[in-house]
């Protein structure tokens, strides 16, 4: 390109009068900076398209945006437009200083790719922007992975979010860190069930929201008794450089927000993009993204130097019920009742004890009524339990819960098996492919244990004599055992939509049916736990008298973990209204041969009025 | 005038979680945790969304430095012992914790000192909470007289 042509106030005319010398180097102010980043193919630039959220569109060489909001753009067609987008971020750039506090991060990468450029713009001072860097003073960066939470499905499958840590002495411990989170913003007093619908199907957009870590440490340790995992980032000082001043961008910018894919993990991993440009985390999940899976990238990646365990109150609660005999139990659970009781035999036990057992009714007292409503009644009662605590703290605390599995070593959340057996005496072979997540049996290490989340699973069976046949087709099964004891009176339950197959009159008939069920569960040692539920089902069987007909029913079963793998028995009974019975014995047990493969056997009775048919399959399950 | 608004809705992210808060005027032992919403629903779609209620905001901190000029780390104008009030009466009450730490670093506590000081605010767990209607800024106040009540402590407050 010709210097003067780059110089539009000048003419080729008054060039040839100046000479060659002022042509040829000419001051930087009036370049076209847009041509040399168009020249640099800057705008289909990996990076580029990172910092703008483009993602790739259905039509070749398009784009669509995740980022649902017209303050994020500069250019009226931005956020469809790549190339567009960068001319006028370039423009706005040269044009107005505040387009720099605007967008940090544009200009930080900009300018590191634009040589010269950082020297062209117009000097801007932004103070605000200027002002959150210092008083962050961020030198760590920590993902931060929150666990599933027993009995809330919702959270089963985990969450991510961001910690930063300062640098400042005043600020030198997690607690004070600043926690970035990103969530769909949800107006107040939204009705519960639209709350829902929209979450999923995205009516909501998604923003990203700041506070103390300490806060997030309440939400999720006290008030939803669950785990978290910081994974601290080898982050150096200009990758956080670049990652905040990108977080800046994004300050009450609108995406939007899907539960499975464009979540908060994956809009995690756009940042680590930006912060940290050539692992391309983000590219790994098109479809859907379950946080475990994306915190595994940022390990494969080797960006995690290390990491903490923060136990919920409520797994320190119940690690110290498990410390305590049944005396001891029996002393807490009056204590925290009322906790100037003064029962017999508190006194005589050795201070140690005198201590775990203050611990337990405090912390018991604490969880019970975490989400009551305010009351003088629990205030006092709560700092008399403090008191207690107070007095007996001169002992040697019992150590903390020891690490459980860490939840990325557990297996895999996809699922393929292989398997065969006999129906009767007619020999099968089933092929069984799960999108998602784990069910009662599947390797348990590095997930709650009594706790199933599966969804769509298809399974596919060649019956001997040729035939193929959908055998099952689950849209979701969430199981959730929670054992009750005279601490927690948790209630279990289950639910379960799909297709499956069921004799019906000779036939083997592939129904559509809903069942759930609600009860207790009860665990006398730990690795047994025994459950009870009232059940209701609703099936679509077009061999009925009644097509679409409700059962209700009853189910028992055990759940067994050791040396030998973990075992499930049940029995499952119920009653259509027009007088249809059916039984289902099953015993099922997987013997784990790595963190990612298992070997299941399973055996069935089903009864029915008419017919009895048994079945014995065994499968090779993989996790990939 | 941005600033305003980034310090005014640093505590204010939670929505209507944090108005009743702890280290608010009701503050005490029997509100200091709430939910925003309540019930299963709100819960599990809170989950579900990871939502947060009512106006998202990406407010940091306070005043120059984060610190006051009386060496309190303050949150929205109120001071840390307020905002963590709940998890500091428990750490007061064992003698450790990540709260107690967190009060010891805000008040500019160096780490040679921070056992002290824990030891301290410990053994005046009663002076610090005398009743379960104790308010945070009473409970700041103590904290500060603690720290000048003893040699090596008073000159982090003085």
């Amino acid at each position: 390109m010709w210097p003067c042509s780059l110089r539009g106030a000048r003419t080729p005319g008054a060039c040839a009068v100046l000479g060659l010398l002022l042509c040829a180097a000419p001051p930087a102010p009036a370049a076209d900076w847009s041509g040399q980043a168009r020249a640099a193919q800057l705008s289909t630039d990996r990076q580029w398209l990172q910092l703008l959220h483009y993602t790739p569109a259905w039509r070749p060489g398009g784009f669509r945006n995740f980022v649902d909001d017209r303050d994020f753009f500069l250019s009226p067609g931005g956020a469809g437009d790549p190339g567009a987008e960068l001319e006028a971020t370039v423009t706005a750039l040269l044009a107005d200083p505040a387009t720099q506090c605007r967008f940090p991060g544009r200009t930080l990468w900009l300018t590191a790719r634009l040589p010269g450029l950082a020297a062209a713009l117009p000097a801007a001072s932004c103070p605000e922007y200027e002002e959150w860097r210092r008083v962050l003073a961020v030198d760590r960066a920590v993902l931060v992975f929150a666990a599933s939470y027993l009995n809330s499905p919702s959270s089963m499958y985990g969450h991510t979010f961001l910690r930063f840590d300062s640098a400042a002495a005043e600020r030198r411990t997690p607690l004070l860190g600043w926690a970035l989170n990103f969530g769909a913003t949800i107006p107040p007093d939204e009705n519960g069930l639209v709350y829902a619908w929209r979450g999923l199907v995205g009516g909501y957009p998604g923003q990203f929201a700041a506070g103390p870590y300490f806060e997030k440490l309440r939400e999720y340790s006290r008030l939803e008794s669950r785990d978290l995992w910081e994974y601290r980032l080898n982050l150096d000082a200009a990758e956080l450089d670049r990652l905040l001043a990108h977080v800046w961008e994004l300050r009450d910018i609108n995406f939007d927000y899907y539960f499975f894919d464009e979540n908060c993990s994956l809009r995690l991993l756009e940042l680590l993009d930006v912060a940290r440009p050539g692992h391309d985390l983000a590219d790994r999940f098109p479809n859907y993204a379950i946080p475990i899976d994306t915190v595994r990238a940022v390990l494969d990646a080797g960006m995690v130097a290390g990491v903490g365990y923060r136990p919920a109150t409520r797994t320190i609660l119940r690690h110290e019920l498990v410390l305590l005999d049944r005396d001891e139990r029996r002393l807490a659970r009056r204590l925290a009742d009322d906790a100037a009781a003064d029962p017999v035999g508190f006194a005589a036990l050795v201070p140690e004890r005198q201590r775990l057992v203050a611990e337990v009714a405090y912390q018991f007292h604490r969880d019970r009524v975490v989400h009551a409503p305010p009351s003088p009644g629990i205030a006092q009662q709560n700092f008399a339990l403090l008191q207690l605590v107070n007095r007996t703290a001169a002992a040697a605390a019992s150590p903390p819960p020891p690490w459980p599995a860490a939840p990325e070593t557990g297996h895999r959340t996809g699922l393929v098996a292989f398997g065969g057996g006999l129906e009767e005496s007619r020999g099968f072979a089933d092929l069984d492919w799960r999108v998602s997540y784990h069910d009662l049996l599947d390797p348990a290490p590095g997930y709650p244990a009594g706790a199933s989340l599966n969804m769509a699973r298809v399974v596919l069976r060649a019956r001997e004599g040729g035939t193929l046949q959908l055998q099952r087709l689950d849209a979701l099964e969430i199981t959730s055992l929670a054992p009750r004891d005279e601490f927690f009176r948790s209630w279990s339950w289950r639910v379960n939509a799909g297709l499956e197959r069921q004799w019906t009159a000779g036939d083997d008939v592939l129904v559509t049916q809903v069942n759930a069920g609600g009860g207790g569960t009860w665990a006398p040692v730990a690795p047994l736990m025994l459950f009870a539920f009232a059940t209701g089902r609703i099936e679509y069987n077009h061999e009925f008298d009644r097509s679409l007909d409700l059962a209700p029913g009853l189910a028992v079963g055990l759940r067994l973990e050791s040396a030998a793998g973990i075992t499930l028995a049940s029995a499952d009974h119920y009653r259509f209204t027009d007088g249809v019975d059916r039984t289902e014995l099953a015993l099922r047990h997987e013997l784990a041969l790595g963190a990612n493969l298992g070997l299941r056997l399973e055996l069935v009775r089903r009864v029915g009025d008419t017919d009895r048919v048994d079945e014995a399959a065994l499968a090779l399950r993989y996790h990939f | 005038m941005k600033r305003v608004l980034i310090v005014a809705t640093f505590l204010g992210m939670s929505g209507a979680a944090m108005a009743e808060a702890p280290g608010g005027p009701n503050c005490g032992w029997g509100n200091m945790l709430m939910d925003g919403q309540s019930g299963l629903g709100a819960h599990i779609i809170a989950s579900l969304t990871n939502g947060t209620s009512g106006n998202a905001t990406f407010g940091m901190t306070t005043g120059t430095n984060g610190c006051s000029a009386n060496g309190k780390l303050t949150y929205g104008g109120k001071s840390l012992v307020g905002a963590v009030m709940d998890e500091f009466s428990e750490d007061v009450a064992r003698g450790d914790g990540e709260a107690l730490t967190a009060v010891a670093v805000a008040m500019g506590v160096e780490e040679s000192d921070r056992a002290l000081f824990k030891q301290v605010m410990h053994d005046n767990f009663a002076s610090l909470f005398p009743s379960a209607d104790v308010t945070a800024e009473q409970v700041s106040e103590r904290v500060v007289e603690l720290m000048r009540a003893n040699d090596q402590l008073a000159h982090y407050v003085s």
